[in-house]
């Protein structure tokens, strides 16, 4: 709301998941509002964060090579001085990992799998406003 | 030179000894020579502090004597005289430098032989049988040569050095080896006899340790016996002091009668007195003529009672011998009556007895026979309650899985509908101006103008791609949902006790689809499926006793690895191998993989029953299941199932 009002342009998220339909699917529900980026693993991700400024990440907990908590831990050694707000979204995972990236990984929310639209937009927007 | 030369005379003179025909007189000669030949030969640690060579011949052989006299007073030994003492026992001879003891001296031998041990003396012998302790041990041949042999060892203990050409005159040296080995023989047959004698004596004492048993045994019985033959005994003496005092009874009425009997005869008596008193009335009467009938009547009368009397008295002597006989017969028949009476009753309460022990036994029995169901019941419960914990353990394992496994795709048919819905939001603003597209010309060109705008607002061209992409994003998500929820059923056959023809491929490939996750990032599965008939079984156990290898397999391998899932039949059977290039099993380990209990897995993460369930699942089928395997190489599980049950 606050972007819109203030007429920024559209927030910029960056979606990992090592699902490429998800990946798909996300775009497609929030191009319009959001200029979405995605990457199918954690090091694509990373990359994309080296290049472009982004106001919101989201990511899978469960992935190959590299976890979601794994991501997010990462960003925080690299990339200290940017706060870009963080979710995740998984089907399941342990509880563990999910305190621990609350902790230490400045995880603003945890979405379970399947999500809702709309839900998700305003919990996206909420996190965007919280961090910046 | 010289020496040979005395080395060869000395030679010569034992031949020519040996060959002689008075052999004795010559063999003392020669034992003469030999003794001053020893000393010459033995050199003696402190000879040089010595003004004679002292020998101490011990012995009462005259010859020898006499032969040994000769060549002490004859010869010098290193220029020093020989001093020689003879003595008929060796407490006097302790300080010589040889001691001689003849043959029949040789009582005396070890008694020496202990007191010079390790002083400078040289201890000679004749005959002497125990080769150990010899030092020179002279001895006849049987072809009557006389030989000594030596013991170095022994002479060595003595500080004495001999030169070893000694035995060039006609000496052996004693093997010392051997003479050890054969002492080690023969305490080793001295204890292989020891031995037997312990296990004899084992036998023995296991036999007097029955023997005493049953003497026990017979004790106790004697015992009892001797009790019983107490009460017995008790019985008997009370018996017969009830028969006593039925005796002294029987002798009460015996005296009774001897009275009767007494006053019966002095009532005889009296009427005898009577009747000579009548009778000299009679004589008076007779005189007195007038009463002698009234009298005579009266005296006939009398006499008839008095008959009367005696035959009454008679008749009771009867009947009182006849009441004697009756009672005894009577008191004989109430004791044997009584004593099986008695009988009986001690057997009945014997028997009563062993009737309440076997009831008591049953009691037991029926006690320790319900406990006993009891607690099969209970292990068969606790049984079953682990089985189903390792079901829900591994059910639990896949849980994780499996929803995310499942919550994918449904994300995909939820949130792709969504994003469809929305797509044709934005068409129907679009459509909505075609279908109210106006007749006029000029207006057409405006509202064609305005779709082109809400075309380009609206990214009409994005949507037009999207939304094939999209549907087929929906089916994808519908068909991998429909995919888990078929597995998952398949799997849940578990519940199903019935047997039913199945195919094991899907089996196989149901227990991979719920695997999916575990090993879809890091393992290659490879199928290499061959013709299966399927087979009657229940297929939700199988599926579990795959699952159950399946994991097992992956969480072996702990980077990149393969899992290879060949299957094959031959006329009978089938078989599954599955293979991973894994972490192995350890060697050590190999015996107790299908034990119960038995995991290496960390806490929380499986009790150790999987392959425990898993074998009782394929030995359920009748089949049999071979594992190979070598560390950091890989696994490899094989299952061999019956195509029929019934085979």
């Amino acid at each position: 709301m606050l972007f819109q009002l203030m007429g920024d342009p559209k927030p910029t998220v960056l979606y990992v998941d090592d699902e490429e339909i998800n990946l798909r699917i996300f775009k497609s529900t929030f191009r319009r509002k959001y200029i979405v980026l995605t990457a199918n693993s954690a090091k694509k991700g990373l990359q994309i964060l080296k290049e472009r400024k982004v106001n919101l990440v989201i990511t899978d907990q469960r992935m190959p090579e590299m976890t979601g908590v794994e991501f997010l831990k990462e960003i925080q050694i690299r990339f200290p001085h940017i706060p870009p707000s963080r979710l995740m979204i998984s089907g399941y995972s342990d509880t563990d990992a999910i305190d621990e990236a609350f902790k230490v990984c400045q995880l603003y929310r945890f979405i379970s799998k399947p999500w809702n639209a709309q839900e998700l937009d305003l919990i996206m927007i909420e996190a965007i406003n919280h961090d910046g | 030179m010289n020496k040979k030369v005395f080395l060869i005379s000395n030679l010569i003179i034992c031949l020519v000894y040996s060959f002689s025909s008075s052999a004795q007189v010559h063999r003392s000669e020669l034992i003469g020579a030999y003794l001053y030949n020893f000393a010459k030969y033995t050199t003696w640690p402190n000879e040089h502090q010595l003004n004679s060579y002292h020998i101490a011949l011990i012995s009462e052989n005259p010859e020898i004597i006499h032969e040994v006299k000769k060549m002490a007073a004859s010869k010098k030994i290193r220029n020093l005289p020989i001093k020689l003492s003879i003595l008929s026992s060796p407490s006097l001879s302790l300080q010589a430098q040889l001691i001689f003891l003849t043959r029949e001296k040789s009582n005396y031998f070890l008694e020496t032989f202990d007191a010079i041990e390790g002083s400078p003396t040289l201890l000679v012998s004749e005959n002497f049988h125990d080769k150990r302790v010899v030092m020179i041990n002279l001895y006849d041949t049987p072809d009557k040569k006389l030989l000594f042999e030596v013991n170095k060892a022994n002479i060595i203990n003595q500080n004495l050095s001999i030169d070893p050409e000694i035995l060039l005159i006609g000496g052996t040296e004693i093997d010392v080896a051997d003479l050890y080995r054969q002492s080690q023989l023969s305490l080793r047959s001295l204890q292989k006899r020891m031995d037997i004698m312990n296990d004899s004596l084992q036998l023995i004492q296991a036999k007097a340790a029955t023997t005493s048993a049953t003497i026990k045994k017979q004790q106790v019985k004697i015992t009892e016996q001797e009790m019983f033959l107490e009460q017995y005994k008790e019985e008997v003496q009370r018996q017969q002091e009830e028969l006593n005092l039925q005796l002294t009874e029987i002798g009460d009425h015996e005296i009774l009668l001897e009275q009767q009997y007494d006053s019966i005869l002095s009532q005889g008596n009296i009427i005898i007195q009577q009747k000579a008193e009548v009778e000299h009335r009679n004589q008076i009467l007779k005189k007195l003529e007038q009463d002698i009938d009234d009298k005579n009547q009266d005296l006939e009368k009398k006499n008839k009672v008095l008959g009367d009397q005696t035959i009454t008295i008679e008749r009771q002597k009867d009947i009182l011998f006849l009441s004697i006989a009756v009672i005894f017969l009577i008191a004989a028949l109430a004791i044997t009556l009584y004593r099986e009476y008695r009988n009986n009753k001690r057997i009945n309460i014997k028997l009563r007895e062993q009737k309440d022990e076997i009831e008591d036994i049953n009691e037991e029995l029926v006690t320790t026979n319900e406990s006993l169901s009891d607690t099969l019941s209970k292990l068969k419960s606790t049984q079953s309650q682990l089985v189903h914990s390792e079901k829900m353990a591994s059910l639990g394992v896949l849980t994780a899985g499996i929803a995310h496994e499942i919550n994918n795709p449904i994300n995909f048919v939820y949130t792709g509908i969504n994003s469809i819905r929305k797509d044709f939001e934005d068409l129907t603003l679009i459509l909505n101006e075609i279908r109210n597209l106006p007749t006029e010309k000029d207006d057409l060109e405006q509202v064609i103008q305005k779709i082109q705008n809400l075309k380009t607002e609206y990214d009409f061209n994005e949507i037009i791609e999207i939304i094939p992409e999209t549907i087929s994003d929906i089916q994808t998500g519908a068909i991998r949902t429909a995919e888990i929820v078929k597995g998952l059923r398949d799997f849940s056959r578990i519940e199903k006790d019935e047997k039913h023809m199945a195919n094991i491929h899907e089996g196989l490939e149901s227990a991979l689809l719920l695997l999916r996750n575990k090993y879809k990032h890091h393992i290659t599965i490879e199928r290499n499926f061959g013709q299966l008939p399927e087979i009657e079984c229940l297929p939700g156990k199988l599926n579990q006793a795959f699952l159950n290898i399946l994991s097992n397999a992956i969480d072996a391998i702990e980077e990149e690895g393969k899992i290879e899932i060949t299957t094959y039949s031959d006329d009978d059977q089938l078989y599954v191998s599955i293979k991973d290039n894994g972490k192995g099993i350890p060697q050590n380990i190999h015996k107790k993989l299908f034990d119960p209990f038995f995991t290496t897995k960390e806490v929380g993460k499986g009790v150790g029953l999987g392959l425990a369930i898993t074998f009782s699942i394929i030995k359920e089928h009748n089949g049999t299941i071979e594992v190979k395997s070598e560390e950091k190489r890989g696994s490899e599980f094989i299952i061999s199932l019956p195509l029929r049950l019934d085979s």
